[in-house]
């Protein structure tokens, strides 16, 4: 792994759990705080054309757009900033392998971070005895007691 | 009754993006061994989401017929500002999002106005698309218009996960693409 790729999964890393910081802790809500990253780092790249090797020039944008998605999750699905972070790295991962089949193709970089997240959601990981970060099963419980009571 | 398998059937959809997304990783690269094993683990990690993910919920609801326009809105000016104005995806469909973030706070009492950034920014991602996949306007819309029918009808699915607006948007422009290139194979 060379330095360029490094530097593109620490961004992704960085850039989800930017927009989530900036959705949950600074009350902007989802598509702002999304937007907001895509468009600072686009501009950024437009200022500044040359400061960065043509790879990463290219590559940045998309990445840190993509995991901005990653991001976008609900403080109810996923409030754990480690785990915001490993999706990111996990959306560069797939970023970079995606299949040229879909090269150009709109929404493959939110797919490759719904991906991205629901891989992560999968590992449950336990905070305290009983407590679950994850949303998914705090959602079936809920739905499952709701559903008891209307017996 | 219906509900239930809109919603059963949304969320088949969108199981089946995702999987059409890893398997064509998985078959482009099936020489590359780690590669493979990543997206095969990928795969495991994703079912065992699925079956945790509710599906019995009745009280499904659906989105407002309106949001489609919305979600039109959203891919032309991306596409217009891509195509036209040869600004890059990225900055398109970001400022897209940025400006229409702004509009609920004028309109705070109105429900209906709250969820159209959600809808345009799902228009935006429509309208990233490239010119070499989406040649006119024409494919735009149509994608638009198949990615709104997908947002109408999965409002409960996957509700706060991260990436489901450009799920659909992909789904609605791989949508697309096959049924214009059926056509054009018939034509």
């Amino acid at each position: 792994m060379d330095i360029a790729h490094f530097i593109l999964l620490l961004a992704g890393g960085v850039s989800a759990v930017f927009t989530y910081v900036l959705q949950v802790n600074y009350k902007q809500g989802a598509v702002r705080a999304s937007a907001m990253v895509g468009v600072f780092v686009s501009v950024f790249v437009l200022l500044f054309p040359k400061l960065l090797p043509a790879y990463l020039t290219e590559n940045l944008p998309l990445v840190c757009f993509g995991a901005s998605f990653v991001g976008m999750v609900s403080y109810k699905v996923l409030s754990n900033y480690f785990l915001i972070g490993i999706s990111g790295v996990v959306f560069t991962i797939i970023f970079l392998n995606t299949s040229t089949y879909f090269n150009g193709f709109g929404g493959g970089l939110g797919s490759a971070a719904c991906i991205a997240l629901l891989v992560t959601l999968s590992i449950p990981i336990l905070k305290k005895k009983g407590k679950l970060s994850n949303g998914f099963l705090q959602l079936r419980k809920q739905m499952r007691s709701r559903m008891k009571k209307k017996r | 009754m219906i509900k239930k398998h809109v919603k059963q059937l949304s969320f088949i959809l969108i199981i089946l993006c995702h999987l059409g997304f890893l398997a064509a990783i998985l078959f482009e690269k099936q020489n590359n061994i780690f590669v493979s094993a990543f997206v095969i683990l990928g795969l495991i990690l994703l079912i065992v989401t699925y079956k945790k993910t509710p599906l019995s919920a009745k009280d499904h609801s659906l989105e407002h017929v309106l949001t489609i326009a919305f979600v039109f809105f959203g891919a032309i000016i991306t596409y217009i500002l891509c195509v036209s104005f040869g600004l890059s995806s990225v900055l398109a469909a970001g400022l897209v999002g940025l400006s229409v973030s702004f509009i609920p706070d004028f309109f705070k009492k109105n429900a209906f106005i709250q969820g159209m950034p959600t809808a345009v920014y799902c228009g935006a991602f429509v309208g990233m698309t490239n010119v070499s996949v989406a040649p006119d306007y024409i494919f735009i819309t149509l994608a638009s218009g198949i990615t709104g029918i997908l947002l109408v009808g999965t409002k409960d699915a996957f509700h706060g996960v991260g990436g489901k607006l450009g799920t659909l948007a992909f789904g609605g422009v791989t949508l697309a693409f096959f049924i214009t290139f059926l056509i054009s194979q018939w034509i």
